[in-house]
């Protein structure tokens, strides 16, 4: 029991961890990106190729998948978001799918079908506890979500340029009027989305292995993640993942695991239905 | 069908294309090739469905595989049961139509992307279902020896045959979605798509509106899912993916979001093209992608706009050639003659008879807060009927707020506000205007794809919201809802007539000069009756000779018996058309009464102006805030 809670918790850490970056591009420019999961998958496989492929350290293997995300994310942001903003919302929406197509089949092609494998830093090394054995790889992610989490709040709100993304969510052109460079905000925003994105790939590939059609089911995870949490909310977004990660894993091991996955599509309309602005975010008014 | 159809479809190129689908059968080489047509006419149903939730409301919906997938499942099991493919046809749709409300209600009044994200969930679960129930959905095998379709005693046989019977169904679709593009529904979901808070104040109803767009788009694809099933005799789960679902959405969107032959284009392409494509092999889907990311980049509004832009270059051509059609921006945009305001003194036309005119307003300790910022402190306020009521004050003092809590954009904190009896606050602006209460914006909100006519009509439709019954009636053309649409046009050109627009009435809005969508705005909240209209900015943008139009226009609005309340920097006009003249500064109230009360009025100069130096302000932040307010008179 306490045994399935634990992988539950470490499965909702992931979930956290890609809405995470969701929402950091989601707080820059309010456009929800649909390639934030295979954009996880980009990074499992940068791993495999620096880790497996390429046999470089580990830190620097990791350095290297960051510094890749970021540039992925800033091509994602030059090809798929700049050109589209100020147009109707669904093109950027319908763009950012098609930039999931592009790099999943690309992953596709390059690795095939055939799930890799990707080592922890930590190896199979085991706690202890009890009776309780807990993954040393289990703890790390718990350990990089809260400081990604932690992070990631201290740059919002004590930065400057924290700030200057706040201001570009909420007025674009107003920003721009004082002296925000809006351009250059948007692109650390989908890099930093993307970079989060990344971590969150290297962290889940060592439990389930990478695979170039895990994006889709993931990313689908972080936005319901989003909405239970409050869409925007960095807290709400953690705890929700964490009670994803919990309910569903109870849920496939105490009921059936064909229908995992639709338990937790089910708990998102129910929140859609009863409560849609989520655990903790504002009421969301009727847009007027 | 409307004459404008009936015209377009007696075109030669039309005829043409029209003997082109009929004898495709017999140009069409193979088997294979005639399935993959008839896939494509399945297809191009469930786009043209989800045109209306798409391309007209401009929200976005990865259902429709799911909903295509639901058709065909009741269909197959029904049909497997003995049922005929014509009752087992309406139940599909029903059962979609179901489906749709459970998803819509609790999302379509939320923030867009939440449809997007519910129907993705939506799809995903679906999928689920129809994998692993195998009990009844035949799991991952799916369904084998579904019956097919028996016509007038004849059982349909063959691609060909099949391929006519589709035809017509396909036809059906596109003709119906081309009524309800042309009638008071159409209009209003591409209003609420161009804004939605100017299609909520001019009576639209935002979210019942998507509602039936939702709706229609899901029939649309349930009536698809029963042809499909009864046609080909067999259904697996892989069909309804997601992925099929981004691809509608896209054929959509390649074709053109918002007009039927961009849904039959982007079908026509997206159909052959993996096709065609196929030695292509594993890098078509990377080429799908990066097509898509080019196409949505370069040409957003489809292919069909590659036409327009032809055809427009060719036109404006031959336009050089001739002299150009005189629009005169300054003459012919007021003539506010009596016999023209005839149409506002009709008040048989009206909900409440003759006692819906002289309605005044009631405005009681309302307050506003932003977060920390109160913008507006305690109102209160009487607009006293049939009069002129401006409210001036400096930047920032509190007056658009007043009008978006007035017409229910905002709702605010506490207080009351009342016309002729009625509280307004907690009301949606829709319901607002329905109570006789119409608005312009500070920023301008027309429709801008439609045409003038059409903007005046959706405020004409106020008092007449449709509904279900009435997207009855327009799929069935019933001659009672003609003639509604014929009183719509009429009520919507005097509008214009009165403002001076009527010459542009079958010009895009979005065309027209800056002053004249001002007056636009005002001929659509004309057209819905009001009995307050709230003018905000009216003259901004206006040279002096528009803004002496425009007295008198609000002049000949005021002896109709409408009461006018507007906010505006423009000195000369406030003094010439005001009864009574209310200052705000800082979000209250600080003076009020005739013009020539005010201006001599000291906390009136001292707001404008700052207070004179040897005189101590009171309060040091008012002091700092009251900065000279540039007037634009």
């Amino acid at each position: 029991m306490l045994q399935l809670a634990i992988n539950g918790l470490a499965m909702g850490a992931i979930y956290a961890l890609i809405a995470l970056g969701l929402l950091q591009i989601f707080n820059a420019v309010r456009i929800v990106n649909f390639a934030q999961g295979q954009l996880l998958m980009l990074g499992a496989f940068l791993g495999v190729t620096t880790i497996v492929q390429a046999s470089l350290p580990i830190w620097l293997a990791y350095l290297v998948t960051f510094a890749a995300m970021a540039l992925v994310g800033l091509i994602f942001m030059l090809v798929a978001y700049y050109p589209l903003r100020g147009k109707p919302f669904y093109l950027a929406i319908l763009t950012t799918i098609a930039v999931g197509i592009v790099l999943e089949n690309l992953v596709l092609i390059v690795f095939g079908p055939l799930p890799q494998s990707l080592p922890s830093p930590f190896g199979s090394a085991q706690v202890h506890l009890g009776e309780l054995v807990i993954p040393q790889h289990v703890l790390f992610i718990f350990a990089a979500t809260a400081v990604l989490l932690l992070a990631q709040w201290a740059f919002m709100k004590h930065t400057r340029f924290g700030t200057m993304v706040r201001a570009t969510s909420m007025d674009m052109d107003m920003a721009r009027m004082v002296g925000v460079s809006v351009r250059t905000t948007v692109a650390v925003a989908f890099m930093l989305g993307a970079m989060l994105a990344g971590a969150a790939g290297l962290l889940v590939a060592p439990l389930f292995l990478a695979d170039p059609a895990m994006g889709s089911s993931l990313g689908l995870k972080a936005f319901i993640v989003s909405v239970i949490g409050g869409f925007g909310n960095l807290y709400g977004a953690v705890l929700a993942g964490l009670l994803l990660g919990l309910v569903e894993t109870m849920a496939a091991g105490y009921l059936s695991s064909d229908y995992r996955d639709a338990i937790a599509f089910l708990l998102f309309l129910g929140f859609l239905f009863v409560r849609p602005q989520g655990l903790f975010g504002e009421k969301q008014s009727e847009r007027v | 069908m409307s004459r404008g159809l009936m015209q377009k479809f007696s075109r030669p190129s039309w005829l043409a294309g029209l003997a082109a689908v009929l004898v495709l059968p017999a140009l069409v080489p193979g088997q294979y090739a005639m399935q993959l047509v008839n896939l494509g006419l399945i297809s191009l149903i469930v786009v043209v469905g989800l045109n209306f939730i798409t391309g007209y409301c401009g929200q976005i919906n990865f259902a429709q595989a799911a909903f295509w997938g639901i058709g065909a499942y009741v269909t197959a099991l029904l049909t497997l049961k003995g049922l005929s493919f014509w009752f087992a046809l309406p139940l599909a749709a029903v059962a979609t139509g179901v489906c749709s409300l459970l998803l819509g209600v609790p999302t379509l009044r939320l923030r867009a992307f939440y449809l997007a994200m519910a129907t993705i969930a939506f799809g995903e679960i679906v999928q689920l279902v129809l994998v692993h129930w195998e009990s009844v959905t035949g799991g991952t095998s799916g369904l084998r020896n579904i019956p097919g379709i028996t016509l007038f005693g004849h059982t349909l046989t063959g691609h060909r045959e099949h391929y006519y019977f589709l035809l017509a169904w396909a036809a059906l679709g596109l003709g119906l979605s081309l009524r309800i593009r042309a009638s008071q529904i159409g209009r209003a979901m591409i209003a609420l798509r161009d804004s939605e808070i100017a299609a909520e104040v001019m009576g639209v109803d935002t979210v019942r509106t998507k509602m039936l767009a939702f709706t229609l788009s899901s029939v649309y694809a349930g009536v698809a899912g029963s042809l499909y099933v009864s046609s080909l005799h067999y259904v697996s789960p892989d069909l309804f993916s997601n992925a099929q679902a981004v691809l509608f959405f896209v054929m959509l969107v390649i074709g053109g979001a918002g007009s039927a032959i961009g849904a039959v284009v982007g079908t026509a392409v997206l159909t052959v093209l993996p096709e065609a494509l196929r030695f292509l092999k594993e890098w078509y889907l990377v080429l799908y992608g990066v097509g898509i990311i080019l196409m949505v980049c370069f040409l957003p509004e489809g292919l069909v706009s590659l036409r327009q832009r032809w055809t427009g270059r060719r036109r404006s051509a031959t336009r050089a050639a001739e002299p150009a059609p005189p629009v005169d921006v300054a003459a012919p945009v007021v003539t506010a003659q009596p016999a023209d305001a005839r149409f506002l003194k009709a008040r048989s036309a009206m909900p409440g008879g003759e006692a819906w005119a002289d309605a005044g307003l009631n405005v009681q300790a309302v307050t506003q807060r932003f977060g920390g910022l109160v913008a507006l402190d305690a109102v209160s306020l009487r607009v006293a009927p049939g009069t002129v009521h401006a409210v001036i004050g400096p930047n920032g003092s509190g007056k658009t707020t007043f009008l978006n809590v007035l017409s229910g954009a905002y709702v605010a904190q506490s207080g009351s506000v009342q016309l002729a009896g009625t509280e307004l606050i907690g009301r949606r602006p829709s319901a607002i205007a329905r109570a006789g209460l119409s608005r312009t914006f500070q920023n301008i909100r027309v429709y801008k794809s439609l045409s003038v006519l059409e903007n005046v009509m959706v405020g004409a439709a106020c008092h007449q919201p449709a509904g279900w019954r009435g997207l009855l009636a327009i799929l069935a053309g019933t001659a009672a809802q003609r003639g509604q649409e014929q009183a719509l046009r009429e009520t919507a050109l005097q509008a214009l007539h009165f403002v001076g627009l009527a010459a542009l009435a079958q010009r895009p809005a979005g065309s027209l000069a800056y002053a004249q969508q001002r007056l636009l705005e005002i001929a659509r909240a004309l057209a819905t009756r009001p009995r307050v209209l709230l003018l905000d900015e009216p003259a901004a943008g206006m040279n002096p000779q528009e803004s002496t139009r425009l007295m008198e226009l609000i002049v000949a609005i005021r002896d109709a018996g409408i009461t006018v309340v507007f906010v505006e920097h423009n000195v000369r006009l406030v003094m010439g058309v005001s009864d009574t003249v209310t200052v705000f500064d800082f979000g209250k109230k600080i003076a009020e009464g005739t013009p020539q009360q005010v201006q001599a009025d000291e906390a009136v100069i001292a707001a404008y102006l700052g207070r004179p130096r040897q005189r101590p302000a009171a309060d040091p932040a008012n002091a700092a805030g009251s900065t000279p307010e540039p007037d634009h008179a």
